[in-house]
């Protein structure tokens, strides 16, 4: 979710459209994130005993603490999408499979349980590590034998990338775990520092997934200081982390070190990539001498490798314009659709894209996610088929 | 048509230097390839290329590891940083197609003779 206020928007003609919902094929949702039940209490059994006591008082309100510097008007979770068992929103996987996934005949979601972010920004590495192992364990055991559609995004803690190679390569030929979700800390992606994480997640064959959220909710700046005046230069000054990774993973070289590498930026906007691929390939037209392994322009490796999720979708006025945004994008390769359910600023399938191609909507519905997680997506089915 | 630019001496090794010629500015370049004459306008923005740095350059490699190269023939734009090789009058690696606008050259008897027609920017 994003914590800036906007204005409300019913959604309930949209959810009432029911499985009718694309007929042509069915749409991949890269961005749904279930919720323990109950709170730390949920994990305990799948953190190591001599640790439980340690984080036993993690309570899930100071797990997302990050983002807890703002008061925000309207709650995160949809009301509507509360289980009728109890519990909190997206907190029922049996649920969520009757609200989203069957209401809107969706081929296949990628989950990425919100509360583990905020590891992130805690101090300690290790904790941080254990944090992340017991989500994944938790989400791995008691959502992904529930529906074959379900895809987890396995949380790793930067803070030492040995630690998450290691928890890499445990989940990595788990069933149903379809990416790796690297929460952004305090060192530009494109740094090496991150280089041991990209090689065990190429060899999985696992996407890196960014998600708003944990320690991208710190000062700016706090991302790291650009390490050329190439990648500086590259990055727009507003839009913040997004472009500062985006540029550092660039002109760092990341993509011709690790040339099977996807980096999907999950619900960090995405009408901003057609200007920043612009002013990125400026910067390489000028300073390629600094910068000599960046062999290609800019927008080459941004189309190949990077992709964008669509939640929230920006409204420009006229709408007509928001086609055109798509296309200075590179849509028809870079946009993945998203809900961002059960959050209360997420896109109804049904009321986005209305405008669009069909040929165009189908590369961001479906095509797109196929191309991107490949085979770790369920199968491409055809309705009716 | 050819003009004679001046004598062979007086273009030292490794120097570019602009001379007019039936009113266009054009760069001249004594490099150990031989003698290379380009537009002194930079195709982008229309800069004073020649005026512009004469050097080499780092050329497409693994992350950091730094391989010099084209000694002594990259001409460098002052304004955008664009890299023209000289020799060719192309732009480095593909950053652009439009390439520098060059001239024929050639040293007959001791002199430098400059084609003043501009030749087919052939590829």
């Amino acid at each position: 979710m994003s914590n800036a206020p906007s204005k409300s928007r019913s959604s309930a003609a949209g959810v009432s459209e029911g499985p009718g919902f694309q007929k042509e094929f069915r749409a991949v949702d890269c961005d749904v994130h279930p919720m323990l039940p109950d709170g730390t209490r949920s994990l305990l059994p799948y953190i190591a005993e001599n640790w439980r006591e340690r984080l036993a008082s993690r309570d899930m309100s100071r797990a997302k603490s990050a983002g807890s510097l703002y008061t925000t008007p309207n709650p995160t979770n949809r009301v509507d999408a509360t289980p009728p068992s109890g519990g909190p929103p997206a907190s029922d996987p049996a649920f969520v499979v009757k609200d989203l996934l069957d209401r809107f005949n969706l081929a296949g979601t990628i989950l990425l349980p919100y509360q583990a972010g905020g590891l992130s920004g805690w101090a300690d590495g290790r904790e941080a590590a254990v944090w992340a192992e017991a989500f994944n364990r938790y989400f791995i055991d008691t959502w992904l034998p529930v529906d074959g559609r379900y895809r987890l995004a396995v949380i790793v803690a930067p803070h030492d990338p040995g630690k998450a190679v290691a928890e890499i390569r445990r989940c990595a030929s788990i069933p149903g775990v379809g990416a790796v979700w690297l929460p952004m800390r305090n060192i530009l992606l494109g740094n090496s520092y991150h280089d041991p994480i990209y090689a065990a997640a190429t060899e999985a064959g696992l996407p890196i997934v960014l998600h708003t959220g944990g320690a991208t909710f710190s000062a700016p700046r706090a991302v790291g200081v650009a390490s050329t005046f190439a990648e500086n230069y590259g990055s727009l000054a507003a839009g913040g982390l997004a472009i500062n990774n985006l540029s550092s993973l660039i002109f760092e070289g990341t993509f011709e070190s690790f040339p099977t590498l996807k980096v999907v930026f999950i619900e960090l906007g995405w009408t901003w990539v057609g200007p920043a691929m612009w002013r990125m390939d400026r910067s390489w037209k000028s300073l390629r001498v600094q910068v000599p392994w960046v062999k290609r322009p800019p927008s080459d490796y941004v189309i190949e490798h990077c992709r964008f999720t669509t939640e929230p979708v920006d409204e420009p006025q006229p709408s007509e314009q928001l086609l055109q945004v798509a296309m200075m994008a590179h849509g028809e390769r870079t946009l993945l659709f998203s809900t961002d359910y059960p959050h209360w600023d997420g896109d109804v399938p049904s009321l986005v894209f209305g405008g669009f191609p069909a040929d165009l909507r189908r590369r961001i519905f479906y095509e797109n996610a196929v191309d991107t997680f490949g085979d770790r997506i369920p199968a491409p089915t055809a309705v009716g088929a | 048509m050819k003009h004679i630019i001046g004598n062979v001496d007086e273009f030292p090794l490794g120097v570019g230097r602009i001379v007019e010629v039936a009113g266009r500015e054009i760069g001249v370049y004594h490099l150990a390839e031989g003698f290379f004459a380009v537009l002194n306008i930079c195709p982008h923005m229309h800069a004073p290329v020649c005026r512009g740095q004469l050097g080499g350059t780092y050329l497409p490699s693994k992350p950091y590891e730094m391989e010099y190269g084209l000694r002594g023939r990259v001409l460098r734009c002052p304004w955008h940083g664009w890299e023209f090789d000289v020799v060719t009058g192309q732009s480095l690696f593909g950053i652009d197609k439009r390439r520098l606008k060059s001239f024929a050259v050639d040293v007959v008897d001791g002199q430098v003779v400059l084609e003043a027609a501009p030749i087919a920017a052939a590829s």
